[in-house]
Parts: structure tokens; C-alpha cells; sequence
């Protein structure tokens, strides 16, 4: 076996956006969507999935682009895995199943539509459709479900379970999630991938970003009232695993379940006590489970932009019960 | 390596909400469904058996601010939990003070949450669906709920994967320990009787309008069920270190996708076919080292005939170990699956007694196995395959041996 390294090789997000001042939710239109469907099987497959398939696609044909081909044959044996992070995953599907049985009785139901019921569709037909024939896990993990399911990806990667994982998340803002909504954010929708292989899978000179740490745990009661020393030392558990080190530019990103406000006290406080000078950013937009994703694809545009070699990018997740730190590095070669 | 030795196990069946009751409704054969009372007179259930549980024992160990706090499937996995840390003989008090891992998985979550939402929707509208009914249906609320039960601050995980989800569960434990991520893990699979899957599996064609025969060629279809089983998993050298009772050592887990179809399993068992051979290999050992195989044995028509051709496809036809299907008792409790057909595995290698495949008369030319009909029967039990498939063609498979 050669090095335990994790590279992102590509990244594909599509995101809902504000189109009207004032406006609480952003949703993903059709039209983001849509075109990237052609390549797939679509007919009684629901939104959700849709948007999984898409965004599977565009990550998939951009590495493609800056790598050798990356075709996967329907068939082809392959170890390739699916992570998807999903907070509410296909309850909407569900719902609607459910009250047209309601509404016109359990035989009047279109059978075509049971399998959107189960919650690891999205991320099933992203496997089926893509060929993907290793481990499929769906993660519904709350706001660190996407950021927890690119770490399962990453652990894949790195004990070598797999060469490849599609490792992201996604959520979709229907009334169920309007009405399960607890934080005074604004509400988006959003899904995404990242592209996770070993050196061995990847040629040279095509590596964006590294993934060089990974924590998660849930908050017992008494962390829950020390948080920020808990969530600190997540911090320093999860950067200063292998080869490096708290001392190397820190840039942080927060995304809480909390208030907007006491979002940005915690992030501050994080910062003080681990003496971060550098960047540090509050997500302000509820992106459900979805949140990890978008916050790796702000990272790696700004390490494309910035060719930063020294900088770690620390991606934080707190949910009222459990919190998640990623880590991800700039490479040298890209 | 280190292996991985389970300790504990909890299980909520309607064979038996403890492990005595479970093991001697299932080795006697007996059948635990019937027709479901509110589907008697609606026409709209044409089928109406299923396997619900209807022992509220084990709601005694739910506090009852958990009862106002969490649905259904969160109080099954509070209560086999209990039982399975208990079973493990560790101290309740000691858990926030470990480093303990929390992994599960279902099909549809806390679905009644959604069931009686429906219905207050749709008489009086959404705006009187009460907040503490919604806050109940956060799929993650299931693993909230044992975190918050017995202050556990290690990982996480709600991983649903359908009627896969118990190995699927299972497997990433394993990892956990084998990652030091952990030093303990709670895993297992649980999902509550559901409207939404009785309808979905009528609309299918998939349930049996009697009773389930798996492997029979009269299968008519499979029985819905309900029920959680979790298991307690430790790293063996940590379990013989505290002289913990070892109940088995989990050596092997295959998990793949079939990439096929949604529902369908592909018609070959490629999935299938793989999740088993990754199991064996990862596990050490060779085919002829498996005593017994506890199989997905649905009672479908479709999935009985790929189980048995992919088992033919690995073991060879003459040399299939002889397997079972509890299902046959106690229907399909989807995402608890995996997780009860462990259990019931690991009491067989306990037992050295393999359970019957109960209401199998008919053989079917086109699954060539040894179903163990109708009787228990005793043989020596030191190596288990177990395999569970599932929606999305999740395949997973995965190997006990005897600690």
C-alpha cells in the first residue's frame, strides 16, 4: 500500500439563490438542475434525487476534465463508493406517498413511486445510475450530516475500503422543513459532491485539495455547557492528527445550529482560545444538512483562487447534540 | 489485527421483546403475525397479515419524558439498548466516562411520526399539526435519543439503508473500533410498523397474503414487520481484558451496491455475489469454514431465486451451507433485519442449534438449498454468515465467528 493520503480531485455544488430581497428561502430551480439529467434515467425519480444525480454528474465530468478518462462503464467492476449527508433526505417523497394514500385510498398510490420512500434513495440512485458498485452509506446526521459523511469518505479513502468515494450531501426546503426549522437563519437548498481518491487512482499534477483530518462526536451534557473548550479541543484533535500541525495558517468556517448571534459569540470565542488570527466566517444561511458541502465548496474556491500552500481550511459543524471538524489542506501541485 | 468481539445484544421482536422469549418462539418455529386490526375492514388493504409487536414490555424502561420526547423507533432503540449494555454487563454509570460510539440505521425512520401527521393534515390542515408531534420526526433524533439517554460523547451515526441497514450499521462499528475511534460501539437497525411500506409493499405485488415461504416454490411474497435489535461491540482484546462474556467475534463485512435498480435485486447477484466474497476474504477464512448462513430469505419470488443463485455462485451448488430465514416467523422488520438476524446468530452459535425456515413444504428447482425446513436442528456452529439486501441494491453481508 502506498501513502494513506486523501485527495479532492473535483468538486460539483448547485445552490438555491436569493433572487428577491427579503427573501427567506432559496430554492434550486429546475433549470440548474435539469440539463445535467439527460444522462440519467429520471422517469418516477424525485427531486431529491434529482438534484443528487445532477450535482453526482457534474463532479463526476469534472474530473473528466482535468483528469485522464473518467469513464465509468455500466458494469465495470469497480470499488467506488456514495457517501451521501442528508438531514431530512426524501421525508417530502415520503409525505406525498403517504397523503395521496391519505387522499385516495393505499390502492390508488402509483407504485412507480415507493422506492423515493426509503431514506437512502438519493444517494441509491446516484450508485445505480453512476455504476458505482462499493459501500453506498447515507448520513443523516443533522447539520453535520455532509461534513460527517465526506469524513466516512474520507476514512474509506484513507484505509483503502475504497479508491474512490462521491462523498457530499443535500436537502431540499418543502413545508415539512419550513416547519422543523429552529434557527432564525434564512432557509436554503443546496447538494454537492466531492471527489475523493488515493494517489494511486489519481495522475500527477491533478490534485485540488487534501483532507488531512477528520473528528466527530456527540456532545455529552456537560460538553454541551462547556462548548466552545469542547468544540476547541475537536479542533485541535482534528489538525493536528498526522503530518500537521495547529501552527499552520488557520482559516475556520462555522455552521450552527444555534442563533445567528450566538453563532458568531462561539466562533469567536474558538478563535480567542485557539489564538486564530486568521480568516474565520459564520455560515449565515441554514443549509440543512447540506451545510458541510457548501462550506467545503467556499473552501476549495478559495483555494483554487488563493494557491495558498500553507493553509488549512477547518470546517466546523455544531447541531444541538453532536458537532463535526473537517480539515482540508491546499496541495502543492495543483 | 485486533478483531472485533460483540458482548451485548437487546432485542424488540414480535418473537419476544428479550433474548429467552425471542430464541424459543423462533427455534420452535412458531409464527408471530396475523391479520393487522386496522386494515380488517378497510378495502383498501387487500393483504392484511403482519407481524406487529404487541408486548408493551418494553416500554418500562423508557423514561417518560423520552416517551413525550421522542417517537417510536427512537423508545425501541432506547430500550434493546438498555438491555444490550446490560447483557454486555457494563455499568450504565460508566458509559459518559468511555469512549462510545453510537451507529444505527432504518428504512423510514420515525415514520408513525409521519403517519399521524398525515392524518391531522389532511382533517384539519397543516397549521394544527402540533410543534412536539414534528420535532419528533428528525430521522437523527434516533441516535439523539441514546446519546442523550445514557451521555455518550463519542461519534454518531444515523446511517438508514433500508432492509440492509442492521450490517450496514454493524459494519461501520467495526470500523469505528478498528479506526481507534472508539472503544465501544452501540449498533443496530430499527424500524416501527408502517402504513406508508404496507401500502408501498401491497402497491408492489410483494406481500404474502398469508404466510412467508421462503425458498418454497408456493412463496407467495414477503410479510411486513416491525422491531430493533443492537449489539454491543468491543475491541476483543478490550473485552477479554474486563473478562467480558465474548458472544462472537464479527471477522468479515462486505458491503456493495448492486447498481441494478431500485427495488429489483440484479438478476444475477452481482451485489450480492461480491458483499459475500468481501466477507469471506476480509474474515480470513475460506467457504468451507462457514457452518451456517442466516439468509436475507425475503419470501419473494424474485429475491429468494438471486439469493440462491448467488450463494451458488460462491459456494459452488453441492457445497452450500445450510441456512434459514426467521423471516418466515417474523416477517421483514426492514432496517431491524440485519440486526435481529445477527442476533438470532449469534444465540445459534450459543446454542450450536440452527433455527428452521418455518412453512416450507414445496421445493423450488431454482433455490437448490438446504432451508433447514420446519425443525430445528443441531450442529456444531462456529462460523456465521448472515446476509441482508435492501431497496437502492444495498448488499451487505457479513461473517461471526466464535470468540
Amino acid at each position: 500500500m502506498g501513502s494513506n493520503k486523501v485527495y479532492i480531485t473535483s468538486v460539483g455544488v448547485i445552490e438555491g439563490n436569493k433572487t428577491k430581497s427579503g427573501q427567506k428561502e432559496f430554492k434550486i430551480e429546475a433549470a440548474q438542475y435539469e440539463p445535467m439529467l439527460e444522462y440519467f434515467q429520471t422517469r418516477n425519480v424525485d427531486r431529491i434525487s434529482k438534484i443528487s444525480l445532477a450535482t453526482a454528474a457534474i463532479t463526476l465530468m469534472r474530473r473528466s476534465v482535468v483528469g485522464p478518462n473518467f469513464n465509468i462503464e455500466k458494469g465495470e467492476n469497480n470499488d467506488y463508493g456514495v457517501v451521501l449527508g442528508t438531514q431530512f433526505s426524501a421525508l417530502d417523497s415520503i409525505h406525498q406517498y403517504d397523503m395521496e394514500a391519505l387522499e385516495k385510498g393505499a390502492l390508488a398510490v402509483n407504485p412507480g413511486l415507493f422506492p423515493n420512500t426509503v431514506l437512502n434513495s438519493p444517494a441509491c440512485q446516484v450508485s445505480i445510475q453512476c455504476s458505482l458498485a462499493g459501500p453506498v452509506y447515507t448520513v443523516c446526521n443533522g447539520i453535520t450530516s455532509s461534513l460527517d459523511a465526506i469524513g466516512m469518505g474520507y476514512n474509506f479513502v484513507r484505509t483503502r475500503l475504497s479508491s474512490l468515494v462521491l462523498a457530499g450531501g443535500v436537502d431540499e426546503i418543502t413545508e415539512l422543513q419550513a416547519m422543523m426549522k429552529s434557527s432564525d437563519k434564512d432557509l436554503g437548498e443546496a447538494g454537492g459532491f466531492l471527489l475523493l481518491e488515493s494517489e494511486e487512482t489519481i495522475a500527477e499534477n491533478k490534485k485540488f485539495a487534501e483532507i488531512v483530518g477528520y473528528k466527530s462526536r456527540a456532545l455529552s451534557k456537560e460538553q454541551r455547557v462547556s462548548l466552545v473548550e469542547t468544540i476547541s479541543n475537536l479542533v485541535i484533535e482534528a489538525t493536528t492528527s498526522g503530518e500537521n500541525n495547529i501552527t499552520d495558517a488557520i482559516n475556520i468556517s462555522l455552521c450552527s445550529a444555534f442563533s445567528s448571534c450566538e453563532s458568531e459569540a462561539i466562533l469567536s470565542d474558538i478563535c480567542k482560545k485557539l489564538n486564530l488570527s486568521n480568516a474565520a466566517e459564520c455560515v449565515k444561511t441554514d443549509w440543512m444538512g447540506a451545510c458541510g458541502i457548501m462550506q467545503a465548496g467556499k473552501a476549495l474556491e478559495n483555494i483554487s483562487k488563493r494557491k495558498d500552500e500553507s493553509a488549512m481550511w477547518v470546517l466546523v459543524n455544531i447541531d444541538r447534540e453532536k458537532a463535526a471538524v473537517l480539515v482540508l489542506k491546499s496541495v502543492n501541485s495543483f | 489485527m485486533n478483531g472485533v468481539a460483540i458482548t451485548g445484544m437487546g432485542v424488540i421482536s414480535s418473537a419476544g421483546t428479550n433474548l429467552d422469549d425471542f430464541w424459543n418462539t423462533l427455534v420452535s418455529g412458531t409464527i408471530t403475525y396475523k391479520e393487522i386490526e386496522e386494515f380488517k375492514e378497510d378495502k383498501n388493504y387487500r393483504t392484511k397479515i403482519g407481524a406487529r409487536i404487541e408486548d408493551d414490555i418494553w416500554q418500562l424502561i423508557v423514561p417518560n419524558e423520552y416517551k413525550r420526547m421522542y417517537g417510536k423507533a427512537s423508545q425501541y432503540c432506547m430500550s434493546a439498548t438498555a438491555s444490550a449494555i446490560e447483557n454486555a454487563d457494563i455499568n450504565i454509570k460508566e458509559l459518559p466516562h468511555l469512549r462510545v460510539a453510537v451507529v444505527i440505521s432504518t428504512t423510514m425512520g420515525e415514520i408513525q411520526v409521519e403517519e399521524q401527521l398525515s392524518v391531522i393534515k389532511r382533517r384539519e390542515g397543516s397549521e394544527k399539526i402540533p410543534k412536539e408531534l414534528i420535532a419528533q420526526y428528525r430521522t437523527d433524533n434516533i441516535v439523539s435519543a441514546l446519546t442523550n439517554a445514557f451521555n455518550i460523547s463519542g461519534p454518531m451515526y444515523m446511517v438508514p439503508a433500508a432492509c440492509a441497514g442492521g450490517n450496514f450499521a454493524v459494519g461501520l462499528g467495526k470500523r469505528l473500533l478498528e479506526w481507534n475511534e472508539a472503544d465501544i460501539v452501540i449498533a443496530g437497525g430499527v424500524d416501527v410498523f408502517s402504513r406508508v411500506a404496507f401500502t408501498g409493499f401491497q402497491r408492489l405485488l410483494s406481500l404474502a397474503p398469508d404466510i412467508c415461504r421462503p425458498f418454497d416454490k408456493d412463496r407467495k411474497g414477503l410479510v411486513l414487520g416491525e422491531g430493533c435489535g443492537i449489539v454491543i461491540m468491543e475491541r476483543t482484546s478490550s473485552a477479554k481484558a474486563r473478562k467480558a462474556r465474548i458472544l462472537g467475534e464479527l471477522a468479515g463485512v462486505g458491503l456493495t451496491s448492486d447498481r441494478f435498480h431500485m427495488t429489483a435485486p440484479h438478476p444475477q447477484g452481482d451485489g450480492a455475489i461480491k458483499a459475500m466474497d468481501q466477507a469471506i476474504i476480509g474474515a480470513g477464512i475460506s467457504h468451507g469454514d462457514i457452518d451456517y448462513i442466516s439468509a436475507h430469505g425475503t419470501g419473494t419470488a424474485a429475491n429468494d431465486k438471486v439469493e440462491a443463485k448467488a450463494l451458488e455462485m460462491v459456494f459452488g451448488s453441492s457445497k452450500i451451507p445450510p441456512l434459514s430465514s426467521i423471516k418466515s416467523m417474523i416477517g421483514h422488520p426492514m432496517g431491524a433485519a440485519g440486526a435481529i438476524e445477527l442476533i438470532a446468530s449469534l444465540l445459534m452459535m450459543e446454542k450450536n442449534t440452527m433455527i428452521p425456515t418455518a412453512n416450507y413444504s414445496t421445493p423450488d428447482p431454482e433455490c437448490n438449498i438446504d432451508c433447514v425446513p420446519n425443525i430445528s436442528r443441531k450442529a456444531n456452529l462456529d462460523c456465521i454468515l448472515s446476509n441482508s439486501f435492501g431497496f437502492g441494491g444495498q448488499s451487505s453481508s457479513i461473517i461471526i465467528k466464535r470468540g
